[in-house]
């Protein structure tokens, strides 16, 4: 029973926490607004006049930022596709009992744990380098004229690496939600003459529906801000084939030094993801009720 | 588990499960391969997957750089030409030179050509 005391100190005792959260994430997003509405650019020494809504005018209507927009979109989709269906496919496969599932169990998370950088500097340096990547070596070894992965489906390319990386926590949340199916469920099933196919899409999908709500929320979170492979793979290239929102701020506030633009851009992509997940809470949320 | 299952389907499970998870692990697996190479054999075509020269000389220098590992006479630096100043070792235009391990007090070879 919480009585009038206990909660004032309760109050008292997470007052640091509270303090702390609202420094880092109230302050940064209150000097971003403020900055997205004053002329704000490194390069222009004087006055930092309030300029209203031109830096979102600017950013908006930059050509860039429908292409941005459109590559952000496909990322996203591009690796939620891959993941939800690899993962429900290797999750299956790993349900299964194989010889040493443990260690296959740990092949398959293992790209987790590598760092976005390490991974896509790996991808890009020993899998897809058109000379002596792995894909070109084997390539040429059937004859094929080898591709140039990020010249010529740069895009692809970078889905493939985020797909990569995000791939074994797919599978682990899939597989963890597969374990808990009742194996009676399953047997009954299939004491009544249903075929596998029916079994995965009338009793296994079904049951897995709020984990994959799960892994498609959290997922987007993340791939909506993919940076890191970008910039060390293509650097947003060729011309913007592989800039989503991210880097567009990034460039416009580190390339081009234009603070006050990027940190519109900044509100906006935060504009954005938040239309994106109410969408998504709306198709897929309610699976989430108990 | 509660029902036994035939030992053929399980092995071909076992078969597939594996070819895909070393599918899904073979980046991790070729960086490992190729941190033991020389610069020389990490891009030579085709790649020498088991047999080439194992150096321990980058994973020294990638040591000694992060500064885990103060320099590599262990493992015996000046042999697999690592230098710790390692910008002097670059205007000097080595790249990276292998170690022959038959021979131990040889001069230090420059890579291999490839192939």
């Amino acid at each position: 029973m919480a009585t009038l005391h206990t909660r004032s100190v309760a109050r008292i005792m997470v007052a640091p926490s509270v303090a702390l959260l609202f420094l880092w994430m109230a302050v940064p997003l209150a000097m971003t607004l403020y900055f997205s509405f004053i002329r704000f650019n490194l390069l222009i020494p004087g006055p930092r006049s309030f300029i209203g809504f031109d830096n979102y005018y600017f950013f908006l209507t930059d050509p860039a930022f429908a292409t941005a927009l459109g590559n952000t979109l496909i990322i996203v989709g591009g690796v939620l596709l891959i993941t939800i269906v690899g993962g429900i496919l290797l999750a299956l496969l790993l349900d299964q009992p194989v010889f040493g599932q443990g260690i296959v169990r740990l092949l398959v998370i293992s790209p987790f744990f590598v760092l976005p950088t390490v991974a896509a500097l790996v991808w890009k340096n020993m899998m897809m380098n058109p000379v002596y990547g792995v894909f070109a070596q084997l390539a040429r070894g059937l004859g094929v004229a080898p591709l140039d992965w990020f010249a010529q489906v740069p895009l692809l390319s970078i889905t493939i690496i985020v797909a990569w990386q995000w791939l074994p926590f797919a599978t682990l949340i899939l597989l963890t939600a597969l374990q808990s199916l009742s194996e009676e469920q399953r047997e009954a099933a299939e004491m009544d003459g249903a075929a596998p196919l029916a079994i995965l899409f009338h009793i296994i999908l079904p049951h897995l529906a709020r984990a994959i709500t799960v892994v498609v929320l959290i997922e987007t979170i993340f791939l909506l801000s993919v940076f890191a492979e970008i910039l060390v793979t293509t650097n947003g290239g060729p011309g913007d084939a592989t800039t989503n929102i991210a880097f567009l701020v990034y460039a416009q506030a580190l390339l081009q030094f234009d603070v006050g633009g990027a940190s519109a851009g900044g509100i906006i992509a935060v504009i954005l993801a938040n239309i994106v997940a109410v969408f998504l809470m709306r198709m897929i949320g309610r699976n989430l009720e108990a | 588990m509660a029902r036994a299952i035939p030992t053929q389907r399980r092995w071909l499970l076992s078969l597939l499960a594996w070819a895909v998870g070393l599918v899904i692990f073979f980046p991790i697996l070729w960086t490992v391969l190729t941190s033991f190479k020389t610069e020389g054999e990490a891009i030579s075509t085709p790649p020498h997957i088991l047999f080439f020269d194992w150096t321990l000389g980058k994973l020294c220098r990638g040591a000694a750089t992060l500064k885990l590992y103060p320099a590599c006479h262990e493992f015996g630096g000046d042999l697999i030409g690592f230098d710790p100043d390692w910008s002097a070792d670059r205007r000097a235009g080595g790249v990276g030179r292998s170690v022959r391990t038959d021979k131990t007090h040889q001069e230090t070879t420059d890579v291999d050509a490839v192939d």
